[in-house]
Parts: structure tokens; sequence; C-alpha cells
């Protein structure tokens, strides 16, 4: 269970941010001034931050610069704000922010973001292996993919598409999943969308002479398998 | 010397603007016309009254010398009084005619003069006419003028009247930037709540779809708050609308994703299709081009029947039409199947507080703002808006933003 440091002094979001985390599988612990948020993520510690800009002590920028500071530079922050004047968003980003949701946010793009961001730290600490089907191979370390020795450029979302594939080889996955996976949203306006990225990975991975290695499941959704 | 410092400031077209140029019947004239023709009027009766009398102590005082001439023959007498009469006609005309060219003169001068001196009054008219509060005139540096006393109070009426109405536009523009923002804490804090309620499995089904109707009022809610305040915003800044600082990127195809849902949510009988999404990037401020999707989507959503659909498309295009510089574009289509938009309402769509006049068999929503939010998103990221008629049904709004080197 990924544990997820709140930093915010107004107890009806944190209250209402903890509950819905919560229902969606996360550990929340909540922290409302900047003291105490530098204090649990020493001693909690957090996988991600979600801090607010106001504080009653400190900056929320301050404390984004003493969490950078404090040894883990991969920490995924988010920073969450009332204001949004080019200057503040810069600030956030200068600051080491990853990302910054400006309020009023909707609550399951908050959950988008934060999935994202965990799925990034998962790709980076995550110990660097191969996956390997057939002739395919996928470089974890270097986001690199091989076919019949030959390097096979890909653009982020469709490596994820192939990664998602590859881990489940011999596996249907639906479209719903795939969309899910990919692009964080459970919403069937995508489900187009992933028709034509599979069409894309098919006709990157065909190079010039390789048989299909994505096959359509019809009425269900794809597999990879020889 | 004063004309000349008054002319440069004069501003090119304000004649045929304020029509002054046109000939018109003499007595509904400019202001200058008419003075030159009252003084004028007034000087030709002056004249022609010294005329006759000039004509006749001219003439009488010859006739009374004649008359005192001794040794004159009457034959003489009768002859001199012919010459003295013959000159004084050929005096008096010369008098008439001379009082008629000095009165022409003087009109072409008097009008000539008048209207020197009216100038800093036309200026004035034309500020009027074109004011528009920005750039803020009172902040304008703005020389002394040289004219009449009469003017120069009117003048500085005008900017104090001026100074006024600014100070109340924008303590108006302060109010509302104010209690948009007001209202952000509070609306984050409701939807919040409302989401996290919904999550609840236990949730009895009646409440859920309550719930489920108070939220999508909320969205719409901060949805208008949202646009209410990039209206302040740009306002603020005109005449430069909406600055945006390109430092963060922004992944489109995520964007559209994610306004597609938040609109979806709005609105559950229109399906939202997204059949092309190309993973591109741009340099730009996420929360607007948000917002300017959602606008678009907003608006073709409310235009398309129920059970119909629309389709979503990002892609990259490398020639922008009527667009000079050369670059790759991403370019987001909204295609929905609405009745399309009238030719009349067609160039003004994008006009602030613009609404088509034509009753909708659907209901029109909104505020005649978001379609103008949306186009001074586009602008503010060096890109447009084309909107067209398709041949069979609907509409087609095409987003292009330049994707940069």
């Amino acid at each position: 269970m990924s544990q997820i440091l709140l930093v915010d002094d107004e107890t009806v979001i944190t209250g209402f941010l903890r509950r819905g985390l919560a229902y969606k599988g996360y550990d929340v612990r909540i922290a409302e001034t900047a003291e105490t948020a530098l204090d649990s993520a020493r001693d909690f510690p957090p996988d991600l931050v979600i801090l607010d800009i106001g504080l009653p002590d400190l900056d929320g920028h301050e404390v984004c610069r003493r969490l950078r500071a404090g040894g883990d530079s991969d920490l995924p922050i988010i920073m969450l704000t009332a204001k949004d004047s080019v200057q503040d968003k810069i600030a956030g980003l200068d600051n080491g922010a990853d990302d910054y949701l400006t309020k009023p946010f909707v609550f399951d793009e908050l959950v988008a973001r934060v999935r994202a961001a965990l799925r990034r730290r998962e790709a980076t600490a995550r110990p660097a292996t191969n996956l390997e089907v057939g002739n395919l191979r996928l470089d974890l370390a270097a986001r690199q993919v091989w076919r019949a020795g030959q390097l096979i450029e890909l653009t982020t979302r469709e490596y994820e598409l192939l990664e998602l594939l590859m881990r489940h080889k011999g596996q249907v996955l639906t479209k719903e999943i795939l969309f899910e996976r990919v692009w964080g949203y459970d919403n069937e306006a995508g489900f187009e969308v992933i028709k034509v990225y599979i069409n894309y990975l098919r006709s990157k991975l065909k190079l010039t002479d390789q048989p299909e290695i994505i096959h359509t499941v019809r009425g269900v959704g794809y597999m990879l398998k020889l | 010397m004063v004309g000349t410092r008054i002319r440069k400031r004069l501003v090119p077209g304000m004649y045929k603007r304020l029509r002054l140029n046109s000939w018109r019947p003499l007595l509904a004239g400019s202001l200058s016309q008419r003075l030159a023709l009252w003084n004028v009027l007034a000087l030709l009766a002056a004249l022609l009254v010294m005329s006759g009398v000039v004509y006749w102590l001219v003439t009488q005082r010859l006739l009374t010398e004649l008359h005192a001439q001794a040794g004159a023959s009457a034959a003489e007498i009768r002859l001199g009084a012919l010459v003295i009469e013959r000159v004084g006609t050929v005096l008096l005309v010369g008098l008439i005619f001379g009082s008629v060219l000095a009165a022409l003169l003087a009109y072409a001068g008097s009008i000539w003069l008048t209207q020197r001196e009216l100038r800093p009054l036309q200026k004035l008219t034309y500020t009027m006419q074109t004011l528009d509060f920005r750039p803020k005139y009172t902040e304008q540096p703005r020389a002394e003028i040289a004219a009449a006393t009469e003017i120069r109070q009117l003048q500085k009426s005008f900017e104090a009247m001026l100074a006024r109405l600014e100070t109340s536009a924008q303590r108006e523009q302060a109010f509302v930037a104010e209690v948009s923002h007001e209202l952000r804490t509070p609306l984050t804090t409701l939807r919040g709540q409302i989401e996290v309620m919904l999550l609840n499995p236990d949730l009895d089904r009646q409440i859920r779809q309550d719930i489920e109707g108070l939220n999508i009022e909320l969205q719409r809610l901060s949805r208008l708050v949202a646009n209410l305040l990039t209206d302040v915003r740009a306002e603020a800044q005109q005449p430069n609308p909406l600055y945006v600082v390109r430092q963060q990127s922004v992944e489109l195809d995520l964007l559209l994703v994610e306004a597609a849902r938040q609109a979806q949510f709005l609105n559950q009988n229109v399906r939202l299709n997204i059949t092309q999404l190309e993973q591109l990037q741009l340099a730009g401020d996420p929360d607007l081009l948000k917002q300017l999707l959602l606008n678009l989507l907003d608006n073709a959503m409310t235009y398309t029947p129920t059970g119909q659909q629309i389709c979503l498309q990002l892609q990259t295009a490398s020639a922008c039409p009527g667009w000079a510089k050369d670059s790759e574009w991403a370019v987001f289509q909204i295609t929905d199947s609405g009745p399309g938009i009238a030719p009349d309402d067609l160039p003004h769509i994008f006009e602030r507080h613009y609404r088509t006049h034509k009753k909708c068999a659907f209901q029109a929503s909104g505020n005649g703002l978001g379609l103008y939010i949306a186009s001074l998103i586009a602008q503010a990221h060096d890109g447009k808006i084309l909107v067209e008629n398709l041949p069979t049904r609907g509409s087609c709004f095409s987003i292009w933003l330049p994707l940069g080197k």
C-alpha cells in the first residue's frame, strides 16, 4: 500500500482527501503545519507528498525545497494551490514540485496524477531487468525495445502499452484495463485510441518481415503472444 | 506653430470618422462654417451700409462743390452733374463688389481660423467615440493643449469624468476577481466532498443519483468561475490579453483525455469518441489549455442532440491555412453532429458576450464567455481556432497550436 503525506491546514479539504484516497487504497497521513510535515517525511516515510502552498508556519515552496534537500530527491511532490498566477506555478516547479493542481480541482484528476507519479517512481526504483518474448526484447532500465536485434523507436505511451502487454503475455487485456493503466483514466471515450495505438505498435514491431505478435481478441481486447 | 503641434497629435482617419469633410447645407454644417457664415453676413451688411454712405457722401459733396462754382453755365453744370452721377454709380458698384469679395475672403479665412481653433474639440470628440478604457486613457501622457479657455475647461471636465469612470470599472473588475477567487476554496471542498461521497460503495441508489445531480451543477459552477476569472485576467492585461509563460511542457494527449472525461461526466446523453490521439507535447499553461478544450466541448455538447456523438481528434499538421509561418502544428478537432452554425453568427461566435440570436431547438447555456475565452487562450499560445460547418450536418472546431521547434 503506497503511503501518501498530505500537507494542508484546511481540515475540510484534508478530511475528504484522506477519505477519498483511502477509498482508492492509499495509506494517508495528514500534516497541518510545515514542521509536522518535515517530521512525518522522516518517520512516516511517504511514497508521495501532496503539498498545499498556503501553510500557517512556512511557505509551501520552502517545504518543497527542504523535502528535496532532505535526501529523497526522487520523492514525487504534487503541489496544490488556490492561486493560478503564472509566478506561483513557476515558483512551484522551480522548487522541485513534479506537478501542481489548481483549486478547484477534480478529485479523480488528483488520483490520476498520484497514480502517474507513483508509477514513474516505481519504474525508476524497479530493479532493471529485461522482458523477453521471442525475439522481442524490452530493456526496462534503458526503456528501449529491440526486435530481431534491431532497435525500435517508441513514444512514451507506445512503450507503456507494450510493456503492459509484455508483462501479461499470453493473457487477454481488455481495452478498459489498457486505457486505465496507460492513460490513467477509466473512460470509454478512449477505446478507439487503443485501436490506433495498437496499430502504431503493430506496424513498428513488424519491421520488414517479422510475424504478428499482438493479437486482437474480438469483443474483448488484445493479447501478446508468439 | 500651435496648429501644427495639434495636427501632429490628430489621429489618422479621424476626419472621415467625424464626417467633417462632407459638404452639408450651410446652416447644418460644422460649427466653423456656421460661425464664419454669421460673421460674414454681419460683415457684408456693414460693408454694404458703408458703401451706401460713402456713395451718398461723395456724390453730395461733389454736387455741392459743382453748384458752388461761379461763372459756370447751365450746360456745364448739367454736364458736371452727369459726370458726377456716372462716377458715383461706378464707385457704388465698385464698393459693392469690393464688399462681397472682402466678405468671401473673410469667410474663407474665418473658416480656416475657427477650424484651427476647434481642432482640440474634434480630437476630444474622437477620444470620446473611440474610448474603451484600454490602454488606460488617464494614464497616457498628454501634452497641454493650446486652445481656447472653454475648450480647455471641457477637456479638463472630460478627463475628470473619465478618471471616475475608470476607477469604477477597475473596482468592478477587482470585485469580480476577488469574488471568483474566494469562491474557489469552498468549490474545491464541496466538489471534493461530493466526489468522495460517491466513492462510498454502500450509498443508497436514490441518494447516489441526487448527489450526482449536485455534482454536475457544481462542476458547471466551477467552469463558470474559471471563465470569469480568465475574463477578468484578460481584461486587466489589455491590450495583450493573456500572457502565458512557456515553462511547462504539456502533454496534449493526456489533456484531451482528461477534458473529455470531465465533459462526459457533465453530459451523459452525448457520446464523446476519441478517434485520433497522437502523443504531442508543447510548452504552455495546462490549466488554460484544459479550460479551452472544456469550453469547446461544452459548446459542442450543448448543440448535439441526445444520442448523437462528438468526434475528438488530436494530430499534427504541417501547414495551417491562412498562416504564413511554416512550422509544425498540433491540431485538436472537435466535430459535433448538431445543427451547425448560422452563417450570420459565424463571424461573431468568438466575440465577448456574443450569443446566437436564433432560438435553438436545444437549450443554449452559458453566458457568451466560453468561446471568447477559448479564442483568447488559443491566441495566448500563438494559435487559433477555425470553425466550419460540415456539408452534411454539424460543425467542426479545429484548434491550431504551434508546437515550436
